[in-house]
């Protein structure tokens, strides 16, 4: 077998400091939606889908932080950046459409609740905070910036060398990412107008040139950029660079597909939407052309 | 009084969980063995292997949990670098010039990865430290060796008050809340 598959095969690791806020969230997300199901079976915020999107979201998140790939990152810049695109690409998209404003909030204790939504509802200084970082302008250049500053060599190596830098990476990645799909998959709370569909498309077809920029120079440099990697045993068969490369086509091709395949989906919305309009629209239009009933004339005999 | 059990029960279930999170911020820092920390002995020989060797956190200091990862390899006729799983890796350090402090660890092998050893000790001193890695397996023994200077340990454990604080305010910030909604009820069936 391939040392890689013997690698990705090992035991988890599980570290404290990810699984008791996971088991936190998980068990806060859990009360929420028994709460709001007891109440309803039929309603749409608390059901089975986005139940199965919040988990997958969360088991993204430990697969990317407790798996091996977690400590094959500190070997291959490859598993690394596999990392990265999990935690920005799958789990934060996956969490919102797990709608965890709502479904959460019924998890809390009734004082966290009370608390939980004046700060959100009334004006506080934590809203107007949240209002001014979650504007999409704002939001798409914040992720934009922590996505692309965390790929400066000097950064990068910084965090392979200390764990809380390293932590403080994943973090930002993370809250960065939550912060950029927000406008996108419109999650509750709206702090804003939702965004008409093509601005959303628009919104994530942005970020494909910089990242593409930035996955394009890495997978094409002729040095190991990241020096770290050339301190470590070279165990699966790849060089630092050839890890370089592969890393680089990584973080180029599947941000960028992601983007298009979510601009993909937008359209898909845009023309469903549209053919329901039509439908509707048609079926108001052949109600008002029914038969009239005629009227009689008498003919006067 | 039913409902107050129950309400007593959730309250405790809320403490238990704030307790957690609290406990959790001033958990001693455990061995860090998903990888990473600053290089120190990089595809060395030491006899039949290659050794690798990482400290975490950098730098070290007194009085906290230093750790060490080694990587032991070696290259087949193939030239292809395979781990070493079942090698004995112990390292021993010494300060300069302080003997009586030489301290000796053995490295446990990391159950995630094949050919990596992990060990966890504590300095005692501080200023230029020997460390010797010390490797032996079925091809032979060898071994590699690196100084590195111990800083003094941290006056405050800021890691520890921030997880104390951080419990405080959550529980003044409950016993506020309840206090209000207590208030708030008072205030609804004094208008009522």
């Amino acid at each position: 077998m391939h040392p890689m598959v013997t690698a990705l095969f090992a035991p988890w690791e599980l570290r404290w400091e990810v699984l008791i806020p996971l088991l936190v969230f998980g068990t806060i997300y859990a009360t929420g939606w028994t709460r709001l199901r007891r109440q309803s079976r039929r309603q749409q915020v608390a059901s089975k889908w986005r139940l199965a999107m919040y988990y997958i979201g969360v088991g993204s998140l430990a697969v990317a932080l407790m798996s091996p790939i977690d400590w094959l990152g500190s070997q291959l810049l490859t598993m690394h950046m596999i990392q990265h695109k999990i935690l920005v690409m799958v789990a934060a998209p996956l969490i919102w459409l797990g709608n965890p404003y709502p479904v959460g909030v019924w998890g809390l204790p009734r004082p966290v609740r009370n608390a939980v939504t004046l700060a959100l509802a009334g004006d506080t200084w934590f809203r107007r905070g949240l209002a001014a970082i979650s504007q999409p302008a704002i939001a798409w250049l914040i992720f934009t910036f922590i996505y692309l500053g965390w790929h400066d060599p000097s950064l990068y190596d910084l965090a392979l060398r200390h764990e809380w830098v390293h932590n403080l990476e994943h973090l930002t990645f993370f809250l960065g990412a939550m912060l950029f799909w927000w406008p996108v998959i419109n999650g509750a709370p709206r702090l804003h107008k939702s965004l008409p569909y093509w601005v959303r498309i628009l919104y994530v077809l942005a970020f494909v040139p910089p990242n593409a920029i930035a996955g394009f120079a890495i997978a094409n440099s002729t040095d190991v950029i990241y020096a770290y990697y050339n301190s470590v045993p070279r165990l699966y068969g790849m060089t630092a660079l050839e890890d370089q490369m592969i890393g680089g086509a990584i973080m180029w091709v599947w941000s960028s597909e992601m983007m298009i395949d979510v601009a993909i989906i937008m359209l898909g919305v845009i023309s469903h939407q549209e053919k329901k309009r039509k439908q509707k629209q048609q079926s108001t239009t052949g109600a008002l052309a029914l038969p009239q009933p005629q009227p009689q004339v008498k003919v006067a005999g | 009084m039913s409902s107050f059990a129950f309400e007593l029960r959730g309250r405790a279930r809320w403490l238990a969980l704030l307790c957690i999170l609290a406990l959790s911020l001033t958990w001693p820092q455990p061995g860090l063995a998903h990888g990473g920390g600053a290089p120190q002995i990089t595809d060395a020989p030491a006899g039949p292997y290659r050794l690798f060797a990482w400290s975490s956190p950098d730098p070290w200091r007194t009085g906290g949990a230093v750790h060490l990862t080694v990587a032991v390899t070696m290259v087949d006729a193939s030239g292809q670098t395979m781990p070493i799983s079942d090698a004995t890796v112990t390292a021993v350090l010494m300060a300069e010039g302080q003997p009586a402090s030489t301290v000796q660890l053995v490295a446990t092998p990391n159950p995630t990865a094949a050919g990596f050893y992990e060990a966890d000790g504590e300095l005692p001193v501080a200023g230029v430290w020997r460390i010797e890695v010390l490797v032996s397996g079925a091809a032979g023994a060898g071994s590699g060796v690196f100084t590195t200077t111990v800083q003094p340990g941290a006056s405050l454990n800021w890691v520890m008050w921030v997880g104390a604080g951080v419990g405080v305010l959550a529980l003044v910030g409950i016993f506020a809340l309840r206090q209000r909604s207590v208030h708030t009820k008072a205030l609804h069936a004094q208008r009522a």
